[in-house]
């Protein structure tokens, strides 16, 4: 186990044992990270919602206060972690707010990331975002919107490489793959799309 | 060739696929050259290629920039505002400032009823500390209260609050270093040329701080030129890093934001010691990058730093004094790895090639503080301060230009040797005058050297002021007054146009050892273009075609023509034995060769401060003056060093005299 993972646990657990320093340590390490990850998987219309007030802030509290039904393995596994709980809250406020506006009817079917189901969604909700980063991120937004039209399976490696960072043995068991070598293809072929769209996006006109 | 990841020419497929699988070689190591690889493919289809694995690279630096990404603010700490109170004790008054460590709060301090600054710490911890935050934190701040230095932010108090850890410290009347450079840059003028100069005076420094004198500071720093004020400005840096350096505090996290100038123009650096227990981590690393460029080390950007090494602050103190002279920004790139690869690279264009005014000496100084190699850095903040001491004094900066690799110097002399024309015809030559004595062991016998102008028939000499002798006309000349006889021996040299840090030693294009006349006043005169010179009256010197003239060294000294001969050749085999590309050799080589030699009697020795001064002051003044604007911006200036000893009135000299006839 390297040492980031090491400091990572030493925070988790100092963050139960209720010291705030660490938990803000933790908060402070991971949060942009567990944005950008939950962010690129999801589609464009749940992901505001990772940045609307408490999601994220839930997630690193719900973490510590589950922790010990979490086996590290790597930072990788800690992140990916992390990104799940705060996918689950994301898909739990959407639940609650598309229970509360069901009579409007303005449902959007989305599929969620490695599942399948649909979940209610107001797209004209207004959600208030505290710190409205990702418009100030030109780049993050172009990536985000490139990412949406890939396939979700290409989608799925790619964030699973480049933003969680997991190892090739990792990815080929999740998506069964018979190989670490036919999951770098795979991946190869992801990012191969991804350019495509990002030099259409980016093409004048 | 076979390439054994390479698929045969039928499995290669469609460029997609092929591009695909060159990527997939690539995450294992070396794919092997991309041309084989485009050669399975037909022209067009291998051009897709090309582009589909351009574009999935572009792709993935894409994300991986954006992964590694800035800090946000915390999401579990309550914001502080104006209004709210810190442990019982400090009420904010008002937001005075933002930076990479934390805000900046202007604090009513209602015990003691002062106003104080109070700074509320919102980075992240740094990894991998043996203590606590908290601990670290206070362990810190100690070490810094401790220390009472004009240049470093005192501090009162240090704890932890409900909006985080805060540092109560001095409020200093002044303006951050970042804003005062962007009104600098803001109340520029630019050239017609469309280039940015440097401001003329230093009071543009005092005018872009606009804050009043600090009580007890009747009088400004002395503004003279823009270029003695910077130095004074970084000097006083280089002077409070070696203040905490010594009290064992590095700062690591030096930058414009994080320095203060004063309403008199001198500095107080902030956040000592802080960026050792926040904000080394990814975030601090790459915040800003884009848009922003960092002032980040090239072994922070490594991550090589484990222990602690002064040379970082060093370092950084160098990116401050470049953006000083500059006004512009050391690194810059369109991405995070752009620029750190060109942090980790050096890859610069030196203050002077961005404003040809900067001086020689600042230049290099700044140069010899960033150098990306640390063994190659000052050493210590000390000695960059005393390398600015010396500029400021006027005296030779001894500053390794040498060191650069194929710097500044190969391209200069790529440009001297394009622009021939331009030096040969001399339109406007710039003669400065840099004497330098040799130590003697017979004081007394004075040697007075003076620029002069050639005004179509005679000498005329240039003793009046400074910026005369920089304005001298088309041919260069020294009058030579000696007490006593002296050898003048006149070298080809490349030289820096304005400043003499270093030179170029070429084939002595002409080594006369010449033996002053009985009158002990008389002229040298030096005709580039036809490559001859002529000594009171007489030609001396024949053309020499197969070396142009591009600068000139007059040396004179009593060291026997033989030993002397001998240097000089030591000289010119070391300059022709250098790499390609290599920067030749530097005065400062060129003296100690000098004073290497066997009968040396003693080393350089300064001229009076003075005359630094004054030099110094003239060649900032001359370099700022508008009227400048207009010259051809490929006119560079000459130099000419000298080197003067009085031959001593004894018997030696008829052997010195018989073996300079012999051996040149």
């Amino acid at each position: 186990m390297d040492a980031d993972v090491t400091r990572s646990l030493d925070l988790v657990q100092r963050a139960q044992a209720g010291d705030a320093a660490a938990l803000d340590a933790l908060c402070a390490r991971y949060y942009e990270r567990v944005r950008k990850v939950v962010r690129a998987r999801l589609g464009a219309a749940l992901r505001r919602r990772v940045d609307s007030a408490d999601i994220l802030q839930e997630t690193f509290l719900e973490a510590v206060r589950s922790f010990e039904r979490f086996e590290v393995r790597d930072e990788a596994s800690l992140i990916k972690w992390l990104a799940t709980l705060a996918e689950r809250q994301v898909y739990a406020a959407a639940d609650r707010h598309g229970a509360a506006k069901r009579d409007a009817r303005r449902e959007q079917r989305l599929v969620a990331p490695g599942a399948s189901g649909t979940i209610g969604v107001d797209p004209t909700a207004n959600v208030t975002l505290p710190v409205e980063r990702a418009a100030a991120d030109e780049q993050a937004a172009l990536l985000e919107a490139a990412l949406d039209e890939l396939t979700a399976e290409h989608r799925d490696l790619i964030v699973m490489r480049l933003y969680v960072g997991e190892s090739w043995a990792s990815i080929a068991e999740q998506t069964g793959r018979p190989s670490s070598d036919a999951a770098r293809m795979m991946h190869a072929q992801a990012l191969v799309e991804l350019g495509k769209v990002l030099r259409r996006r980016q093409a004048p006109g | 060739m076979t390439n054994p990841t390479l698929p045969d020419p039928a499995g290669a497929g469609s460029p997609d696929r092929l591009a695909a699988l060159y990527l997939k070689a690539l995450e294992g190591g070396d794919p092997g050259d991309m041309d084989v690889w485009a050669a399975r493919l037909g022209l067009d289809e291998a051009v897709v290629f090309r582009q589909l694995v351009a574009d999935a690279q572009g792709a993935r630096a894409l994300i991986e920039s954006s992964v590694v990404t800035a800090p946000t603010p915390h999401p579990l700490r309550p914001a502080a505002g104006p209004g709210a109170i810190l442990v019982d004790r400090y009420r904010l008054v008002r937001e005075i400032g933002a930076g990479g460590m934390g805000r900046v709060f202007e604090a009513h301090d209602l015990q003691l009823d002062r106003l104080v600054a109070l700074k509320i710490v919102t980075a992240e911890q740094a990894e991998g500390s043996a203590f606590s935050p908290q601990e670290r934190f206070q362990q810190e701040c100690r070490a810094l209260a401790s220390l009472q230095h004009p240049g470093v932010v005192a501090i009162h108090e240090a704890g932890w609050s409900a909006f985080g850890p805060f540092l109560v410290m001095d409020l200093i009347e002044g303006r951050g270093l970042d804003e005062v450079l962007e009104r600098v840059r803001a109340s520029l003028k630019t050239s017609a040329d469309g280039r940015r100069r440097a401001p003329t005076s230093g009071r543009a420094l005092l005018a872009a701080v606009d804050k009043p004198l600090p009580k007890g500071h009747e009088h400004p720093v002395d503004s003279g030129s823009w270029w003695c004020t910077v130095s004074g400005f970084a000097r006083g840096l280089a002077a409070t890093l070696e203040a905490t350096h010594g009290a064992g505090i590095l700062h690591r996290d030096l930058k414009p934001s994080n320095v203060l100038v004063r309403g008199d123009g001198t500095p107080v650096v902030l956040d000592f010691g802080l960026a050792a227990t926040f904000g080394s981590g990814v975030g601090a690393v790459t915040r800003g990058l884009v848009g922003t460029p960092p002032y980040l080390s090239p072994e922070q950007v490594r991550r090589k730093t484990v222990g602690a090494d002064p040379r970082t602050d060093v370092y950084q103190l160098g990116v401050i004094l470049y953006e000083l002279l500059t006004l512009d920004r050391a690194y810059s790139g369109d991405s995070v790895s752009v620029v750190m690869d060109r942090i980790v690279a050096g890859d610069l264009r030196t203050p002077s090639e961005v404003d040809p005014t900067v001086p020689a000496a600042l230049d290099a100084i700044c140069l010899k503080a960033m150098h990306a190699d640390t063994t190659r850095r000052y050493a210590s903040a000390r000695d960059l301060r005393d390398d600015l001491d010396r500029y400021l004094g006027g005296t030779e900066v001894p500053v390794a230009l040498l060191e650069r690799g194929a710097g500044p110097l190969t391209r200069l002399v790529a440009l001297a040797r394009r622009r021939r024309h331009v030096f040969a015809a001399l339109a406007a030559g710039l003669l400065v005058v840099v004497a330098w004595w040799m130590n003697t062991r017979t004081p007394g016998a004075a040697v007075l050297l003076t620029a002069a102008r050639y005004d179509g028939h005679r000498l005329v000499p240039l003793d009046t002021e400074l910026d005369d002798i920089a304005r001298a006309g088309d041919i260069l000349g020294v009058r030579i007054q000696a007490e006593a006889p002296v050898h003048v021996y006149v070298l080809s040299v490349l030289g820096r146009q304005r400043s003499a840090d270093w030179i170029l030693p070429r084939k002595p294009v002409l080594l006369l050892p010449t033996e002053a006349p009985e009158a002990s006043d008389w002229d040298l005169l030096v005709e580039p273009a036809a490559g001859a010179v002529h000594v009171g009256g007489a030609t001396v010197g024949e053309p020499v075609a197969e070396v142009g003239y591009e600068g000139l060294w007059v040396f004179a000294t009593a060291r026997p023509a033989a030993e002397l001969a001998e240097w000089l050749d030591a000289l010119a085999r070391e300059a022709y034995l250098l790499p390609a590309g290599s920067p030749g050799v530097g005065i400062d080589r060129a003296r100690e060769l000098l004073e290497a030699a066997p009968s040396n009697r003693g080393g350089a020795v300064a001229v009076t401060d003075t005359q630094r001064r004054n030099l110094a002051e003239a060649l900032a003044t001359e370099a700022s003056a508008p009227e400048h604007d207009a010259w051809p911006e490929d006119l560079h200036r000459f130099v000419c060093w000298f080197a003067v000893q009085p031959a001593p009135a004894e018997p030696a000299l008829d052997g010195a005299e018989d073996g300079a006839e012999d051996d040149v």
